[in-house]
């Protein structure tokens, strides 16, 4: 597993400089880029995911579930459940 | 579907994905993907749900409904979520510091990656949801 010390849910942009060993203004280039996922907290304040720094840095460690596919024969729409349970509810009063 | 495993791809920046479900039907298809904030084993702080429902067209397919939600930990200490179902764009907001919490408010149609997505994730790195600015639904 990557070692990161303090482990933490979001980083700052010098966090991740000082990890990577790489200027701030570098790691400002992969968020801008796209490279590296960051969210904008306010016009100068960046703050960057565990799982995106993960990704960037051990990306063989990101963990992915199976996709489970499965047929029905009925999916309703989220609406057409509660359309039925207000149907049913009318019909015992 | 090919959605599930881009978004997937993209999501898993965000938190540990934890569910990919995809279920189909002969006419309809949903699509729900749950990750949780901020995974890897540290304690849980929020989790993102996505589900979108999708109707067989003879282009393939389209998408009727969605939710795009985000819960804080521990439950009940906030909650977002953009909804589009019965022909409702709209908001669930829970904000405790509000005393309207968790009613519906006005929504609009947004994108899950481009909209949605980065709003919830706003809400996970400043620890807390606000709901000022939203107008309830009439």
């Amino acid at each position: 597993m990557l070692e990161l010390r303090d482990r933490k849910a979001f980083y700052t942009p010098g966090e991740i400089a000082a990890l990577t060993r790489v200027d701030p203004k570098t790691v400002m280039s992969w968020i801008h880029g796209g490279k590296l996922n960051a969210v904008q907290l306010s016009a100068r304040i960046y703050r960057v995911p565990l799982a995106a720094v993960i990704k960037l840095l051990a990306p063989d460690q990101i963990r992915r579930p199976a996709l489970r596919r499965r047929t029905v024969r009925q999916l309703e729409r989220p609406g057409e459940a509660r359309a039925r349970e207000r149907r049913r509810v009318a019909a015992r009063v | 579907m090919q959605r599930a495993a881009t978004l997937v791809e993209i999501l898993e920046a965000d938190g540990e994905v934890m569910l990919v479900d995809d279920i189909v039907s002969r006419s309809r298809r949903k699509l729900r993907i749950e990750a949780a904030s901020p995974g890897y084993d540290l304690p849980l702080e929020a989790t993102f749900e996505y589900e979108e429902w999708y109707v067989r067209l003879r282009r393939g397919w389209s998408l009727t409904d969605y939710q795009y939600e985000v819960r804080l930990h521990p439950a009940g200490s906030g909650r977002k979520a953009f909804h589009w179902h019965d022909d409702s764009h709209h908001v669930h907001c829970l904000d405790q510091r509000s005393p309207r919490s968790d009613d519906h408010y006005r929504g609009y149609e947004v994108d899950l990656l481009g909209d949605a997505r980065p709003d919830l994730l706003r809400i996970v790195a400043a620890g807390a949801v606000d709901c000022s600015g939203l107008h309830p639904l009439a």
